[in-house]
């Protein structure tokens, strides 16, 4: 097959895996504001219901950042993925993508702090690192304790993003530096390391001035919990 | 908190639980006045008949258009204006968007699956930024491009949040109204921060305008190498190639082009006419099918689609085939003469093909009649066509007539004289065609200077007699135009203002903006006219 077909086939894939994450995004979406009235009228009754109801929620988010990650790396690996590097104003940025874990968050009793100076802006993909972000907090939301504190400065040049919990902190294997070359690892209850690939790949992506993005984990959190940082250049 | 009490909006999406879902939504905000569509026909059959604030409108639409689609035809058709938001709704990150042109943004984007809390979160941001730029947009909408510019260096004083955003608005506005030396600075500034491919296509877009085109190439093929899916430096490399003359390079680009986004009729269409520039009857004959098929659910359709086809079928030898096509703009565009004036003008060359002098007659007859009603209003490329069909139906007299008439209306304009040399060389008339196209040129540039000399000279009513005489000899011109305007806006800065003045000088300031509407002479003259009128 010549070197265009192998082109054309590729573009036809996309745009079919792309329709179809459209189409499911539909029945999530549908799946998630249903969820959501359905919990408004049964809290006043039944709370414990409720907030079952809202762990289905989150659920359904998590699928749903997943099927977006996939497309994406596929996407990237395929040299069809346009990088839309602008600049962002980091603390609205948070805001919008925090938002939708604050009440379940604030259901399980975990306070977020989003400490970032006001005016501060840099220059990334906003929707890839909103995925980074999303994965963090979905993780997080199940391992800290009752705080997560998120907090962005810029530093020699590199943005440093941090997001830190009170919980038990990351396992061994996710402190090493190549930990996303491995597969399968501890984010427990079946994981596949997809989310901490798509970080990775992410960060990598963001260069200048020939730096590179990264990702590291440490266990430097809230009395010892959990830490990530996300830096770009 | 979001308010929505009294806002026109309307939602459209294909999935009818969507529709009810983001009603619901609206509703729970104090919406009221809410109506939907379920595809892009109806969004836009909607936005014809009624001025709608908020405008939630889903990027994938179904076989139809898409949400861009129906976006750009909205702003085309003037169904929309600065005021209203257009929020697009998102399954995936869809950058294509983000990097076409910026008069044709969406003021904000949602991602699917969202909350009621993220959709009053984002509308309101929305709102924000929009009430923020709003004197901008204005601007811009009235096509006050130098107010425009002001209100930018405003607000760039201020250091604000969307920096960046306000440099891109000026640098394109700086663009537009040939100002290449600010925009450069512009570009080049926010490279200096940051590698950003629309400053990068933009410095590309800069030297192309300042005739550096291996410079652009370079710049361009390296945009492309760091973003294959950047595809609107696709369609600059390929003009670029264009410009130095390697046209079948320019194909190979432009054929990449589509292959990225196989919806977009412009391009598809420049495709179809590039390939038939060069030879290729194949790949135009494809292209152009695809144009027609595209445009029959699209603002961007024209007669000129179906007339290439035509020229293409004809070029084939398949007269009938050609034929047929023709048919078809007669019904498809009833009561519009131009487009009846394309149809005639083809058949007038098919049926000259097909041996058939009388029909060919009746149909030049036909198209010199449109002609001449339309006198200032006929596209360049259909005179064209009207003179070479003339030229070779032995209308030799007819055909140099329009020529000179294309000559005369667009002197200066270097793309138009190739075309009508080409057009020459055709016939067989190289250096007759070349002696008649320098003296009508001449010609212009004569009467021009002669009209200037004597406004300089301070004999303002003169200089507006004559160049009164010129534009209607020549109502295309954009020189002739303009100067008539600024000798009558020069005697009312001098002797003050009179209706008649007025109304004269309005007139040719409207023809220019017809023909140029970014023209930075034009945009001077226009301020220069309005502070006569305000005094």
């Amino acid at each position: 097959m010549s070197k265009k077909q192998d082109k054309t086939r590729s573009l036809a894939l996309t745009s079919l895996l792309a329709s179809s994450v459209h189409d499911m995004k539909n029945s999530l979406n549908m799946l998630i504001n249903t969820l959501d009235d359905v919990t408004e009228i049964i809290r006043p009754k039944d709370a414990e219901s409720a907030d079952r109801l809202t762990q289905m929620v989150y659920e359904t988010k998590r699928m749903n950042n997943h099927l977006v990650q996939m497309l994406t790396l596929y996407k990237i690996g395929n040299e069809q993925y346009l990088l839309n590097v602008a600049e962002v104003d980091v603390a609205d940025f948070l805001d919008d993508v925090v938002l939708p874990h604050r009440e379940l968050l604030a259901q399980r009793g975990v306070a977020v702090d989003v400490n970032i100076e006001d005016g501060l802006t840099w220059y990334f993909d906003k929707n890839l690192v909103a995925g980074i972000v999303h994965n963090i907090l979905n993780n997080a939301y199940k391992y800290t304790r009752d705080r997560i504190e998120i907090k962005a400065w810029i530093e020699d040049g590199w943005l440093r993003l941090t997001i830190a919990d009170n919980g038990p902190g990351y396992p061994e294997d996710m402190l090493k530096p190549d930990a996303f070359l491995q597969t399968g690892i501890s984010f427990d209850t079946g994981s596949t390391g997809l989310g901490l690939y798509f970080a990775h790949q992410v960060a990598s992506l963001h260069s200048h001035n020939q730096r590179e993005g990264h990702i590291r984990f440490e266990n430097s959190g809230i009395d010892g919990g959990g830490k990530f940082i996300l830096s770009l250049p | 908190m979001l308010d929505l009490a009294g806002k026109k909006i309307l939602v459209v999406d294909d999935f009818p639980e969507m529709r009810s879902m983001m009603r619901k939504m609206a509703v729970a905000f104090r919406g009221q006045d809410i109506d939907d569509a379920k595809n892009g026909d109806e969004a836009v059959k909607a936005l014809s008949k009624k001025k709608y604030d908020i405008v939630l409108c889903d990027y994938n639409l179904g076989d139809g258009k898409d949400g861009q689609q129906v976006l750009e035809e909205a702003k085309a058709k003037n169904h929309i204006n600065y005021a209203t938001i257009w929020m697009m709704i998102t399954a995936e990150n869809t950058v294509e968007m983000v990097m076409g042109a910026m008069e044709y943004q969406p003021d904000g984007y949602l991602t699917k699956p969202f909350t009621k809390t993220e959709f009053s979160s984002r509308l309101e941001k929305i709102q924000q930024k929009k009430a923020d730029l709003e004197e901008i947009e204005k601007a811009i909408s009235r096509k006050d491009l130098l107010a425009a510019i002001t209100l930018c260096d405003q607000k760039l004083a201020t250091n604000p949040k969307n920096l960046m955003e306000i440099m891109r608005t000026k640098a394109d506005l700086c663009e537009r109204l040939g100002d290449y030396t600010e925009a450069l600075s512009i570009y080049e500034k926010v490279l200096s921060i940051r590698d950003i491919p629309w400053a990068a296509l933009g410095v590309a877009k800069i030297r192309y305008e300042n005739k550096d085109y291996m410079s652009a190439k370079e710049l361009l093929q390296e945009l492309i190498e760091k973003n294959s899916q950047l595809v609107e430096a696709y369609d600059w490399l390929a003009k670029t190639y264009e410009a130095l003359g390697d046209t079948s390079e320019a194909q190979r680009v432009l054929t990449d082009a589509v292959t990225l986004s196989p919806k977009a009729i412009l391009r598809q269409k420049q495709l179809a006419e590039l390939a038939y520039k060069n030879k290729d009857l194949e790949t135009a004959e494809a292209s152009f099918k695809k144009v027609v098929k595209i445009g029959r659910t699209s603002c961007y359709k024209e007669a000129s689609d179906y007339s290439g086809l035509a020229k293409v079928y004809l070029d084939k030898g398949s007269a009938i085939d050609a034929l047929k096509v023709i048919s078809n703009v007669r019904d498809e565009f009833k009561n519009a003469p131009e487009a009846t004036l394309q149809a005639a003008v083809m058949e007038g060359s098919i049926y000259t093909k097909l041996g058939q002098p009388d029909q060919a007659e009746k149909a030049i007859e036909e198209a010199s009649h449109i002609f001449q009603n339309l006198s200032g209003n006929v596209p360049t490329s259909v005179a064209m066509d009207l003179a070479k069909t003339c030229f070779a139906m032995g209308r030799k007299e007819q055909g140099e007539e329009l020529v000179k008439y294309v000559v005369r209306n667009h002197h200066e304009d270097e793309d138009v004289l190739k075309q009508a040399q080409g057009l020459f060389n055709e016939m067989g008339m190289s250096d007759e065609g070349s002696a008649l196209i320098s003296s009508t040129r001449q010609e212009v540039v004569d009467i021009n200077n002669k009209g200037v000399q004597l406004a300089k000279e301070g004999k303002l009513e003169e200089s507006i007699e004559f160049f009164a005489k010129a534009a209607t000899g020549m109502p295309e011109n954009l020189v002739i135009n303009l100067n008539a305007a600024q000798s009558l806006i020069m005697h009312m800065q001098k002797a003050g203002k009179n209706d008649r003045h007025l109304y004269q000088a309005r007139q040719y300031l409207d023809r220019v903006r017809q023909i140029s509407p970014t023209n930075e002479k034009y945009q001077k003259l226009i301020g220069f006219y309005k502070k006569i009128v305000a005094v």
